[in-house]
């Protein structure tokens, strides 16, 4: 992670430097790196010796990638601040953020040189990616069920996890860990936001304000009383709304326990060493329980 | 374990497996016949399938089993005997250990995940059946059920349709897995000793 962290900074020292001091502002403080922990552990499950090159710019240019979705989305949801600080658009304005986005996502395919499997994987991640925000914006307000909650998050961080597989094990045996694991990872993120954390790096208001179709509203909107209130279009009783999500908290987390468990045995069934993998499902099972 | 117990044969593993086989596929002509006079007969007589079918099934797997067991003791025989150097009787011998044993080898692989795959298929359906069978009764008892009521099913169904094709598909990957390490093997066996380190296979792809 160490070396990563600084391939970053030298990249950054690279860049335009009418660009330089927002990138600084968006990548040299406080991200787990978990994308790029994704892409080794994949690796080190099937691979042993060294980390090679082609994994280390893979790692890289995942982490360039997932903040360019970061600043998308916290000008969707405008939101104020991430992991405590201002966010790109309000710290740069709207415009700046869009451009850097554009700037990040041109210098991403840069980095992959000729690496075409790896240019194929992430032209995938950012059409699925497209994709599911316009399909998650579209089923807002929806009384649908978890199968369809799946399938979102399957589609938005799923899809983000699943190329990391990818991108770590190139024979694509890991793929469906990967969209376990991303699952798994957005629907601790459902969780966490109804418990108020902060740990997963967002709040979410932004979801029960909009009627987006999480993990709690999937379960909860099985009682009409709920579903009424979460199709409302004024967006009315959002307290009483969130008591509903409140109450479905011991289900949605006997749900991410199945997934969990799920991901274990894919793991077991694909990986020369599933250890690595077992990790990734531990330390994001954990996310929902602070 | 060859010859006793529900579908094992009197023959040797090789014909009770085909034995088994044809059973199986006369077992499931016959059915299809029956339910084509059934069904013009305006009876659908479904009810039938299970008991029809268990038995024949339940032989071939059986037959598999006993040919898995069988070509496993030969595939571990010849393997100790490789370890001391080549057993008299030359080229036929080699021809037996190099093709008849791994294709046991296969069989056995498959044998192990039809069996996997069906104790799946019966762990989905008792985790589904409280839920689904309760969302039956609710719509048979009034056959109005509520909006939500309808959606819960639905969700429960699609839920169940998901676990089942995901598992076939595990249950399919595992087994191409497992023929491809067969494979890899079978070829490293059959490779010339005199090759050098350089030219030797690689047992996993390069990335």
């Amino acid at each position: 992670m160490a070396d990563l962290r600084e391939r970053i900074a030298r990249w950054i020292d690279g860049c335009s430097e009418e660009m330089r001091e927002a990138l600084e502002w968006q990548f040299l403080t406080g991200s787990k790196y978990f994308r790029p922990l994704t892409i080794f552990s994949c690796y080190r499950a099937v691979r042993e010796g060294p980390i090679p090159e082609q994994i280390m710019q893979s790692a890289l240019v995942i982490e360039l990638f997932h903040n360019v979705s970061l600043i998308i989305d916290d000008i969707v949801d405008r939101s104020p601040t991430r992991r405590g600080r201002a966010t790109m658009h309000t710290k740069f304005g709207e415009l700046s953020a869009l451009m850097t986005s554009g700037y990040i996502v041109a210098e991403g395919y840069l980095q992959l040189k000729d690496d075409l499997r790896g240019i194929a994987l992430f032209s995938e991640l950012l059409k699925r990616l497209g994709v599911a925000e316009c399909l998650q914006w579209r089923l807002r307000r929806q009384p649908l069920g978890v199968e369809d909650w799946r399938k979102i998050a399957g589609e938005d961080t799923g899809s983000m996890f699943e190329v990391c597989a990818c991108l770590g094990d190139r024979s694509g045996r890991l793929r469906t860990f990967g969209g376990l694991l991303g699952l798994l990872y957005h629907g601790c993120d459902d969780v966490g936001d109804v418990k108020g954390l902060a740990a997963l790096g967002g709040g979410g208001e932004e979801d029960l304000r909009d009627g987006i179709l999480t993990l709690p509203a999937a379960l909860a909107i099985r009682d009409p009383a709920a579903a009424k209130l979460f199709c409302d279009p004024e967006g009315g009783n959002l307290a009483e709304l969130g008591r509903h999500f409140v109450a479905k908290l011991p289900e949605a987390e006997a749900y991410l326990d199945q997934i969990a468990e799920e991901g274990r045995t894919e793991a077991r069934s694909f990986a020369v060493d599933p250890a690595p993998l077992i990790a990734l499902i531990e330390q994001t099972r954990q996310l929902s329980r602070y | 374990m060859s010859g006793s117990g529900p579908g094992r044969s009197v023959h040797d593993p090789l014909t009770g497996m085909f034995m088994a086989m044809s059973d199986a596929w006369l077992a499931g002509a016959g059915l299809r016949e029956n339910m084509t006079v059934q069904s013009e007969a305006g009876n659908p007589g479904t009810g039938l399938l299970g008991a029809t079918l268990l038995g024949p099934m339940i032989g071939m797997l059986g037959a598999m089993a006993d040919l898995a067991a069988v070509n496993r003791q030969r595939f571990d025989q010849s393997s100790a005997e490789g370890a001391i150097g080549s057993p008299p009787g030359g080229q036929e011998n080699s021809v037996a250990t190099d093709f008849v044993v791994p294709m046991g080898h296969a069989m056995m692989i498959a044998a192990n995940r039809s069996a996997s795959y069906w104790l799946g298929l019966a762990q989905i359906f008792a985790s589904h059946q409280a839920s689904l069978a309760q969302a039956v009764g609710a719509n048979a008892t009034d056959g109005r059920a509520s909006g939500s009521e309808r959606l819960l099913a639905a969700d429960e169904l699609r839920a169940l349709l998901r676990e089942v094709g995901d598992l076939a598909v595990r249950e399919a990957r595992i087994l191409q897995s497992e023929l491809i390490n067969l494979d890899e093997s079978l070829a490293q066996n059959l490779q010339q000793p005199d090759l050098s380190g350089s030219y030797r296979r690689r047992w996993r792809s390069k990335i």
